[in-house]
């Protein structure tokens, strides 16, 4: 039976719009923490790190920082400069986007040497180091094969894909599982809005589910669990 | 009203492809076809650079980096590096097109707005900057506010949007909208129209209201849209 257990502290989510005034973000923290039970992570725009920082202070809620998000294709140099300075600012997690383009055009050894070199900059001062490959644009064998890239460059979760029309597909997940296991954690993201889709995804392999749409889930999630005999 | 022809209507064009997933191979054939078109400008992201400069050193096209894309949001020194980055890396004719904070602007931080916009413009090097307001997201007031702020820090454009369709409340750029951007700059300030610009006569009557300049992933469909109008018999 569908249990809050099986929801719990499963989900990342993130006020991104860039439009996003300070008092937009102060009221979607504040909905965030009637459901601490449920949010692993949040997050926000770098300028309003100090806000998600003073509202989450002393909660079990992770501040998370993007990075080439949601596009991929800035040089490492940037990628690596700006993972270092969220690690001093404090930051708990990094969404790092991928250089899509450098997979697509081969050249694995570039995308090797820009996750090694976010990892070796920031290791031991982040929980969680998450790289996004894009997997909605891969194949099945190019999702197994930066899946094995990115646990041996040392990141600690992949997230699927950015959101922002870049979707997963539950396949994506198992593939990523069967290659992975458990040596890095996977976060399902992209096109997840209800519950179904939530549930698909965990049994597919998925440690989180990023979403932001949250409360939606989470209010469908208590209403199907009151019901169930 | 403007009369143009197709070797006019290329010279207002920044032939566009931000996709994350091209690879080397499309990302080639993109740049040398707005080459061989003779467009103003080829614009990519920041990685893509020194690709787009060796293919078109020497030629009429000039290089556009696309900085801070798409959300605009990340520290100030961020924006700066990418900038400096891009200015090192390409050898051709190169211009800025930066994203504005936003999140800056809708909580009234102008300070930080403009000396960001500041900073960039001083990395660029004497380059040309294009401020990018994202106007789809804004209020009229705001894209008021945010044209003013780009002429006070130095920039030499107001781009109107990312041409971003993911972010909540996207729309396509209007002749409207530069109209209004128009009447508040000054005349030495241009205007670079953006986003869902797909068409000849979306792009005429843009250019119509008072734009310098179109960023377009259609540049070629919108030239030979002309060259069809121009040549329609009976």
């Amino acid at each position: 039976m569908l249990t809050r257990d099986i929801l719990k502290k499963r989900f990342d989510t993130s006020l991104l719009d860039p439009n996003t005034s300070d008092k937009d973000l102060i009221d979607f923290i504040e909905k965030c923490l009637q459901y601490e039970d449920y949010i692993v992570a949040i997050a926000v725009n770098a300028n309003q790190l100090d806000i998600a920082f003073r509202m989450l202070k002393n909660k079990d809620i992770d501040v998370v920082a993007t990075i080439a998000y949601p596009l991929g294709t800035l040089p490492l140099e940037v990628k690596v400069s700006l993972a270092k300075r969220f690690a001093d600012l404090g930051v708990d997690q990094i969404d790092v986007g991928m250089n899509l383009g450098a997979f697509k055009s081969g050249n694995k050894d570039y995308v090797k040497k820009e996750i090694s070199e976010i990892v070796s900059a920031v290791k031991g001062k982040l929980k969680t180091i998450s790289i996004i490959p894009y997997t909605c644009m891969l194949t099945k064998e190019e999702i197994a094969e930066i899946g094995r890239i990115i646990a041996e460059c040392g990141a600690t979760m992949i997230k699927t894909n950015p959101g922002y029309g870049y979707n997963t597909r539950v396949e994506d997940d198992k593939i990523l599982k069967e290659t992975v296991g458990n040596s890095v954690k996977i976060m399902a993201s992209g096109g997840v809005r209800n519950l179904e889709q939530t549930l698909a995804m965990i049994e597919a392999g998925a440690d989180r589910i990023a979403t932001s749409t949250p409360f939606q889930i989470f209010e469908e999630a208590e209403k199907t669990m009151e019901m169930l005999a | 009203m403007v009369k143009i022809t197709e070797k006019e209507l290329v010279k207002y064009i920044d032939q566009t492809n931000l996709k994350v997933e091209a690879d080397e191979k499309e990302m080639t054939q993109f740049i040398e076809e707005a080459k061989k078109y003779e467009f103003y400008g080829v614009a990519v992201m920041p990685y893509w650079v020194p690709l787009a400069s060796k293919i078109v050193k020497g030629s009429k096209t000039k290089v556009v980096a696309a900085v801070g894309f798409p959300s605009g949001t990340m520290p100030t020194e961020s924006k700066v590096e990418e900038t400096k980055w891009c200015v090192e890396n390409c050898s051709a004719d190169l211009e800025i097109d930066v994203v504005m904070n936003l999140s800056w602007l809708r909580s009234g931080r102008y300070d930080l707005v403009r000396k960001e916009i500041n900073e960039i413009v001083k990395a660029a090097d004497g380059r040309i900057v294009k401020v990018i307001i994202e106007a789809p997201l804004l209020s009229k007031e705001e894209i008021v506010i945010a044209s003013l702020l780009a002429e006070a820090a130095g920039a030499h454009f107001v781009k109107t949007s990312t041409g971003f369709k993911g972010f909540h409340g996207w729309r396509p750029t209007t002749p409207d909208d530069v109209r209004l951007i128009r009447s508040v700059i000054g005349e030495k300030m241009k205007i670079k129209a953006a986003g869902g610009i797909k068409t000849t006569a979306h792009a005429l009557a843009i250019i119509e209201a008072g734009a310098s300049r179109i960023g377009t992933s259609s540049g070629v469909q919108i030239v030979e849209g002309l060259r069809r109008l121009r040549e329609w018999k009976r």
